[in-house]
């Protein structure tokens, strides 16, 4: 059963990935190419060498044979070169992964870490000094523009405390070196982007989890609970709990796709070599492959992510059929 | 919400938090490289860190198309010819060089005993090699405009290239500054996507270490570069895309050197804590220059009267300082006014509204009661555009419409996205006037932009200029070798490029840059720029090592 919608759901992505695939095809095309950028207004490159030039990336060919080539290089699962350097775009892709994977990961998890027991104990003890004081900074803080925080972050711990880098990946000479040394180097680093992509988005989780551990609380059930004899540890626990945290999968199924597609603010500021600063440059550039093998690979998880946590939700909430 | 308060309570406290740290960061005492005790003495070694906004594409100089790429390769290669710090050619591999036939030969003598980084010798195949490769047809290098005029290269032995040309073509001394890329790594390879883009080997003051994708790319000083020793032990570059995050770099100590932003140059660098560690730098711009095209293939712009009219209308100094915050300077002609070819008595057009009414009541254009100017039952009226990416010309459209509204001259400002600008507008001659910029080489040729021969669809005298005295010079300025006569024939170009106004010359951005003081031997040229020179800079002994 679980099978069969899993299985129309996947098949059902395909004209949708098609769709998407044609929508990002035009859009980068119409925008322009590399050969534009680079050779017009520079008075040293005649109009034939940016002609040859076209023609040797297949960039002169109509739009829809474009298309085909490249999605007939897809159905064999070759995403082609990028444009600016010539190196396969899955190549590039799986050197800036690592960078992004690690600080979303990280941040994933503290936002959660950090989120679900704020929003918890808030819709518990909703009118402690505490609740009101960590609520309250937390919509300032994630109220402020990222890079108004990020440079804030920069200022007071890089400049003023000197405890973090300012920006970089690993410090100077420690690029290609390897073992626990270059591990702490790289996490010391990964602190400020990390704490600024924190501090953004743990006040969102815990408001979902506040409102939604509300809800249940006002619930009859848990009055059930209560008025059948059963502590509250086991009210809270066994009842309240579980039922509060099915919204957070919905949420946890959207931040699948955000795990690996990277903020182009918090990876432009921090110089973090991650897949948001491979996005920007190549849409900068108007490298078409790379942004296309992007956009596959981003819309695929999304499709996954919102299946995976469909799933979940019917596995777990026995009021939720899936057909 | 019941917490409306104390939340904005909350925000206050936060910022109030956050000050403190704020004004710390400026209490924070950082080196002071104003006075080195060793200053004059020369050394080796030490380090030298610049930041960069973009990342490099490829280091294979034939192929390169960005600045990033191409600062790098100029450390790691050497071309046959360079600029030296007066703006003159001088030869680099090449010794010298002659000029036979009238220019349908140039023969340049190869400077002996250069190596490459892998110690292998440099010969003349590798020049021949490098030119062979670019115009390759399967070789993705933008620079094949450079030589499409070469008709045969030969090497009657180690250390001299023959270069005939199609047609004598004095601007080929430039592009003879081309990188020479080695032979002996290259033959037989797949140009485009060979490794050796990433791990370049060349002949130049510093050998290739390592490229971190979007992090960083360290060069080592070459211990047997063929100018003299290289004193500086390491060159790094930092890709930091963020502008401000670079500048707090910079005062931190993270990096030596970077460009400034105009706001950058004006703001936040020139407080005490600064000064101490980094000098600043504004010269004259030599690489571009912002102009204002008319369409001259359409009325009334192919009125000289009317493009003088509205040349004349234009507060130039209003523009810069809107604009550029004052960072620009005027320019009167296609030339940087460093250049030598920039003829020094041409001012640039001075605002003048009463001779620019004037013109325009002489060109039959006369004020009506609605306050614009009528020819003929018709309005001027024209479509001002530009690219809308662009915000300085967006910002110049913008205060020009202005300006022409008292001149009683209507602009419709439209911007287009670059692409749509330039394949529909600009390439197809599809627009009244347009606000554009040129990159500038430093030859003066300006063959493609206004001879009339260059005047079809996606060339680039997209105005229409057709004048046989511009062609002339243009002509004659391709076939003259002679530095000195060439520089008057390019005045001449300048002077009479200026009175047919197919541009209005705008402004030539100024250069904004941030060096540390820790650097020493710096060469200064005529300009005032200060030549970057591996054989000249140093660090002194004391201040090598980082603080």
């Amino acid at each position: 059963m679980l099978l069969r919608y899993a299985a129309r759901r996947l098949l059902m992505a395909v004209p949708l990935l098609l769709g998407i695939s044609v929508l990002t095809f035009l859009l980068i095309h119409l925008a322009g190419n590399p050969v534009q950028q680079q050779m017009v207004m520079n008075p040293k490159f005649s109009a034939a060498s940016a002609a040859a030039l076209r023609h040797l990336y297949g960039l002169d060919e109509p739009l829809p044979l474009q298309y085909w080539h490249w999605l007939s290089r897809m159905a064999r699962l070759d995403f082609g070169l990028s444009l600016h350097d010539q190196r396969p775009v899955l190549d590039k892709i799986a050197e800036a992964l690592p960078a992004t994977l690690l600080l979303n990961g990280m941040a994933l998890s503290l936002v959660l870490a950090v989120g679900i027991p704020f929003g918890v104990h808030s819709a518990t003890h909703p009118r402690t000094r505490f609740t009101r004081l960590f609520g309250g900074f937390s919509f300032v803080a994630y109220s402020f523009p990222v890079f108004w925080l990020a440079l804030l972050v920069q200022l007071s711990m890089a400049v003023a405390l000197g405890w973090l880098p300012i920006s970089g990946y690993t410090s100077p000479g420690m690029e290609s070196s390897t073992g626990l040394s270059r591990v702490g180097d790289v996490l010391w680093h990964s602190a400020a982007p990390l704490l600024v992509s924190v501090l953004g988005d743990w006040a969102l989780l815990s408001r979902y989890v506040r409102n939604s551990m509300f809800e249940v609380l006002g619930q009859d059930f848990i009055r059930t609970a209560r008025a059948k004899g059963l502590g509250e540890r086991a009210v809270f626990w066994r009842h309240a709990l579980p039922n509060a945290l099915l919204p957070v999968i919905t949420v946890l199924g959207l931040s699948l796709p955000g795990l690996i597609s990277g903020s182009v603010i918090i990876e432009s500021i921090f110089a973090w070599p991650g897949l948001g600063r491979l996005a920007w440059d190549a849409s900068m550039g108007y490298d078409g492959p790379v942004v296309m093998g992007l956009v596959v690979i981003g819309a695929l998880m999304t499709i996954l992510g919102n299946l995976a946590a469909d799933l979940a939700i019917a596995a777990l909430d026995p009021r939720i059929k899936v057909a | 919400m019941n917490t409306a308060s104390p939340v904005l309570k909350h925000a206050l406290a936060a910022l109030l938090l956050a000050l403190p740290l704020l004004t710390a960061s400026c209490a924070r005492k950082g080196p002071d490289y104003r006075a080195i005790p060793d200053a004059a003495a020369v050394a080796d070694g030490g380090e030298e860190v610049s930041g960069s906004a973009g990342d490099a594409d490829k280091l294979n100089p034939i192929l390169v198309g960005d600045a990033t790429s191409q600062g790098i390769c100029d450390s790691v290669f050497n071309g046959l010819t360079r600029y030296n710090p007066k703006l003159q050619l001088e030869g680099a591999l090449a010794e010298s060089w002659e000029v036979r036939d009238k220019g349908l030969t140039l023969v340049f003598h190869l400077r002996h005993g250069v190596r490459w980084h892998d110690g292998q010798p440099f010969t003349s195949a590798d020049v021949k090699f490098t030119v062979d490769s670019i115009m390759d047809t399967r070789v993705a290098s933008p620079a094949k405009s450079l030589f499409d005029l070469v008709s045969r290269i030969e090497t009657p032995d180690d250390w001299t290239v023959v270069a005939r040309y199609k047609k004598a073509f004095a601007p080929a001394l430039e592009a003879w500054g081309m990188d020479i890329i080695p032979r002996h790594l290259l033959l037989g390879h797949d140009l485009n996507t060979d490794p050796f883009n990433r791990h370049p080997v060349g002949t130049g003051p510093y050998v290739f270490r390592s490229w971190t994708d979007k992090q960083s790319v360290v060069l080592d000083a070459n211990p047997d570069y063929w100018e003299g020793k290289v004193h500086i032990a390491t060159q790094v570059l930092r890709i930091i895309p963020d502008p401000s995050t670079q500048l707090l770099e910079l005062k931190a100590g993270g990096i030596d050197g970077m460009t400034l932003q105009p706001d950058q140059y004006l703001t936040g660098t020139s407080d005490e804590a600064f000064g101490r560690v980094v000098r600043k730098f504004r010269y004259p711009g030599l690489h571009l220059y912002t102009y204002l095209a008319f369409n001259l293939a359409r009325p009334p712009f192919d009125d000289l009267k009317v493009r003088w009219a509205l040349s004349s209308a234009i507060d130039r100094t209003e523009l810069i300082q809107g604009v550029m915050q004052g960072l620009a300077r005027p320019c009167s002609g296609p030339y940087s006014p460093l250049m030598q070819a920039y003829d020094q008595s041409v001012q640039p057009v001075a605002l003048d509204l009463t001779k620019a009414a004037a013109l325009l009541d002489q060109a039959g254009w006369a004020l009506g009661p609605d306050g614009l100017r009528h020819k003929g039952g018709r309005a001027f009226e024209f479509k001002l555009i530009t690219n809308s990416g662009n915000t300085p010309r967006v910002k110049t459209v913008e205060i020009m419409q202005q300006q022409f509204a008292k001149l009683g001259v209507k602009a419709d400002v439209l911007t287009y996205e670059w692409s749509t600008f330039v394949s529909s507008h600009i390439d197809n001659h599809d627009f009244d006037a347009a606000v554009l910029g040129w990159q500038l080489s430093m030859d003066p040729d300006q063959y493609s932009v206004f001879h009339s021969s260059q005047t079809h669809a996606g060339e680039e005298n997209f105005v229409s200029l057709k004048d046989a005295e511009v062609d002339r010079l243009l002509e004659q300025g391709r076939t003259t070798f002679d530095p000195a006569k060439r520089t008057a024939t390019y005045r001449a170009l300048h002077r009479r490029i200026a009175e047919l106004q197919p541009y209005a010359f705008l402004y030539a951005p100024d250069d904004l840059s941030a060096l540390s003081l820790k650097f020493q031997g710096l060469v200064e040229t005529d300009t005032g720029h200060d030549w970057y020179s591996p054989t000249h800079w140093y660090i002194p002994r004391s201040v090598q090592k980082a603080p």
